[in-house]
């Protein structure tokens, strides 16, 4: 009975959505959170002036420019159906995923009762059990949430770079993968930024969901974080004479189901809560 | 007590503290636990959610919050509502009676006036920061002792609270932050491949899955043109797609629509996508049967391939436990094997074991032979030519090579090392490298007359910055290519002087270096092109950026439909030559 009664709203509860609706055109609905962000802070230069009309050909000329440098570049990434090898071998991808484990690093694992060497010792044998059962690649999650890679700015709250011990366990994992002839899909972010854990405080995922939110902690990210990791990567050799850019990371992919995480799609298998403005 | 156990212990002891101080873990007594499921934890310990003594005065608040949430949680149980409140069958009045008289109270309390338990505050005190404290609280407590979160029953009840989920705002934010962060790889490592881990397929295809109009329109949130228009970086796009297959997701009842979403019922074909699609994660079952889920089988998984998929990879390898009845703020959580993972080992022999064996391939090539051998056409393929049809054709030879729209794709080394080097293959690759070498030479010879086009006019800038129409220089795609060997030829010939210097950043602007040079050259030489500038890029589609083995096929067979379970109509999946392959491997 109660909650019938509850569905119908009170007189005055009726005139206040009244005087509201009346008032929509007033800022009250304009809501920042829910107004969409203006493109001309995110886009670079060159594309709005594209838009703008005022110098097309540059940004087009940017653009044709970028195709010809990516497709002169290396061997074709694909043929047909399939997805070609660094040595540009197509292959039909058999593997399994690992899991949205925070691995990385051994050291920060401290979410789950294993020491590093027990958590090495896990990864190697789960390789070495793919690979014998006839996979050839696997999926391996990085950041995850951000709790425990890459590092923030405490001040800032924008990421600051990737810790020398998650670029070492990385390419510990990589050069083992490739020990077990298994390709690397390395998958940077996820949608349990939102998940609601005990081992991921708030203040986690609000500096992670900024990554998504905000253009600046965007270009933060890449600039302090993700650049330096794979200029480090692309720097160090592994076993086989080849680069870990070369030979570790098969494709890198950029986030897993961001879908979940966003509001417009209405997916909400994640929770964070706000209060509604 | 080792060394190493001590030191274990006192890791422990750390985290307990770390939980202790940390206002978003509890750990809870016996008794809390009763209090909490009977709304009077707050009254019998006033102070218990409020270190803050500023809080104190809330607790009556919190109290009322506590007790209406319960109300409208158990609301989503009938058996707990019944319980509770009294109803037709029982419970309520005669709660606590030795003597049930069952239709008597049910029907009595029918008229029986409730007693009102709490204060409907409305809003209000969610709308304050305790509020909210309370309510993550209170989600916390409901929700965390789950891995991770899928109560979607929790959904309608927070809206109808006044809070909403947080989370990325649009879509647009995520193809921006997609484009940018693919962008940033690919400048770091031209070479490298990118893709994004999608839910479904409904975010990677403009193939209309649903009709149920109150949910989003499904569309590819990742193709070129929206991730570059989004974030506005060219080199920001996918290489590959990957979605994410499950059976169901979060929805027991499988509908026709959500089992059109799982990519074991369709051609890779049917989403109508330019690049390859991974299967990037699924379950061992696959939609359809009587419980929405039938097993995934490894003629299933293998049959991806024959479908045009580029992989298909199960979840998962790993599952995180916690310590038994310390469900909450557990110190203790393992990583375990999943629940899946031997069946993920023998799956995935099997469908090795059909990979490596080309009597599976051949099995399938021998019921789909492709279309430009059998004639069919892409309307009008539904029963595949005969086994002696398709064999006549094979022993034509390469003389149907001709009638190919395109120059067929080698066939690939599958990547896998295959166990069945036979001398059979041997022939079919010696045979595909001679075409795909010829193919080579042809392509070579039409390069002038597909070249002469002009792709782009460079436009030199005056020492104000400003451009100069009349001294542009058109540039054709030959021009472009040429400039582009020379360049590669140029840095490897530098890569092999000097080894040791580390590679990537001189190859980042690589044509844009070029085409600066050509502009200040003809800032010199060019004439002047009268009053009329010309056009400044002829056609940004002229240039389709032409793969150095031809265009590949993408469909052999009409059909979307496999006539026969496991095996696609994408025959070409593996990229062998059907032609290739010859009668001698019957």
């Amino acid at each position: 009975m109660e909650k019938r009664r509850r569905l119908f709203p009170s007189a005055a509860t009726v005139l206040v959505l009244a005087l509201l609706a009346l008032s929509a055109g007033s800022p009250f609905f304009c809501a920042p959170a829910l107004a969409k962000k203006s493109k001309d802070a995110t886009t670079p230069k060159s594309f709005l002036a594209a838009r703008d009309g005022a110098s097309a050909d540059v940004a087009e000329m940017e653009q044709l420019a970028a195709t010809a440098a990516a497709a002169a570049n290396a061997l074709p990434k694909s043929a047909g159906n399939l997805v070609t090898t660094r040595d540009g071998k197509p292959f039909f991808m058999l593997g399994v995923n690992l899991g949205n484990v925070k691995f990385l690093p051994f050291s920060k694992a401290t979410q789950y009762t294993h020491t590093p060497a027990e958590l090495q010792a896990i990864l190697d044998g789960a390789l070495r059990d793919i690979a014998a059962a006839g996979g050839n690649t696997v999926r391996f999650w990085l950041h995850i949430d951000g709790s425990s890679s890459p590092e923030w700015d405490p001040s800032t709250g924008l990421a600051a770079g990737v810790s020398p011990e998650t670029l070492r366990d990385l390419k510990w994992f990589l050069q083992r993968a490739r020990d077990n002839r298994l390709e690397v899909i390395l998958s940077l972010w996820s949608h349990d930024i939102l998940a609601v854990r005990r081992c991921n405080p708030p203040a986690t995922r609000d500096r992670a969901l900024r990554i998504w939110e905000d253009p600046a902690a965007t270009d933060a990210y890449i600039q302090r974080a993700l650049a330096p990791m794979m200029a480090d990567l692309g720097a160090s050799k592994m076993t086989d004479g080849r680069s870990f850019l070369q030979g570790g990371v098969f494709s890198w992919e950029i986030a897993n189901e961001p879908e979940e995480a966003c509001e417009e799609l209405e997916f909400n298998t994640n929770y964070q809560y706000k209060v509604r403005e | 007590m080792t060394e190493r156990e001590g030191e274990r212990e006192r890791e422990r002891e750390e985290k307990n503290k770390e939980t202790r101080n940390n206002s978003h873990s509890f750990s809870l007594s016996k008794k809390t636990k009763k209090q909490l499921t009977r709304g009077e934890y707050a009254f019998s310990n006033p102070g218990a959610f409020n270190s803050d003594p500023r809080r104190k005065s809330d607790y009556q608040d919190i109290a009322f919050m506590q007790k209406d949430m319960q109300r409208v949680d158990s609301s989503d149980s009938s058996q707990v509502r019944r319980r509770r409140e009294g109803g037709f069958w029982g419970g309520g009045s005669s709660k606590g009676k030795k003597t049930h008289l069952f239709f008597f109270h049910s029907f009595f309390s029918l008229f029986k006036k409730k007693k009102k338990q709490a204060i409907y505050y409305g809003d209000y005190f969610l709308k304050t920061w305790q509020g909210k404290d309370f309510f993550n609280w209170y989600l916390y407590h409901d929700v965390f002792g789950q891995f991770n979160s899928d109560y979607y029953y929790l959904l309608d009840q927070v809206k109808n609270r006044g809070l909403v989920t947080k989370g990325i705002r649009s879509a647009y934010n995520i193809q921006r932050t997609v484009n940018r962060l693919a962008g940033a790889i690919k400048r770091a490592d031209p070479g490298a491949r990118v893709t994004v881990g999608s839910d479904s397929t409904s975010w990677i295809s403009d193939r209309q899955l649903t009709l149920q109009p109150w949910r989003p329109k499904n569309r590819n949130l990742y193709s070129d043109a929206a991730l570059v228009g989004a974030g506005g970086d060219p080199l920001g796009t996918l290489d590959f797609y990957q979605a994410h297959c499950y059976p169901d997701w979060s929805d027991p009842n499988v509908n026709e629509f959500d089992r059109d979403k799982v990519v074991f019922h369709r051609d890779k074909s049917y989403w109508g996508l330019d690049k390859p699609l991974l299967a990037g994660e699924f379950w061992d079952a696959v939609a359809g049967g009587p419980q929405g889920r039938n097993p995934l089988t490894p003629e299933a998984w293998h049959g991806l391939a024959a479908k045009g998929y580029a992989g298909g990879l199960g979840w998962a390898w790993f599952d995180v436990r916690e310590q038994p009845g310390v469900a909450l703020a557990s110190p203790w959580r393992y990583v375990v094997k999943h629940a899946m993972q031997d069946h993920w080992i023998a799956l995935m022999r099997e469908v090795r074991n059909r990979m490596d064996n080309p009597a599976y391939a051949f099995k399938a090539l021998r019921l789909y032979p492709n279309a430009a051998l059998s004639g069919a056409s892409e309307e009008g393929a539904a029963a595949a030519p005969s086994l002696d049809a398709a064999l006549s054709a094979n022993a034509t030879g390469s003389s149907s090579a001709a009638a190919l729209p395109g120059a067929p794709i080698a066939p690939p080394d599958v990547g896998f090392v295959s166990a069945v080097e036979d001398a059979a293959a041997a022939r079919l690759r010696a045979a595909a490298a001679a075409k795909q070498a010829a193919q080579e030479a042809a392509a070579a010879s039409s390069v002038q007359a597909r070249d002469t086009r002009v792709l782009a006019v460079v436009v030199p800038r005056d020492g104000g910055g400003n451009e100069d129409p009349t001294k542009a220089t058109a540039l054709s795609a030959a021009d472009v290519e040429r400039m582009v060997a020379e360049r590669t030829a140029a840095a490897l010939s530098e890569d092999a002087a000097s080894e040791e210097t580390a590679a990537g950043e001189e190859e980042e602007d690589g044509l844009l270096e070029v085409l600066q040079a050509v502009a200040e050259a003809s800032a010199l030489t060019a004439p002047s092109a009268g009053d009329r500038a010309p056009p400044l890029v002829a056609s940004a589609s002229s240039w389709g950026a032409p793969s150095p083995r031809g265009p590949s096929w993408t469909r052999v067979f009409g059909s979307s439909e496999s006539p026969v379970e496991g095996f696609g109509t994408e025959a070409d999946a593996y990229g062998f030559d059907a032609e290739a392959w010859g009668p001698d491997q019957a």
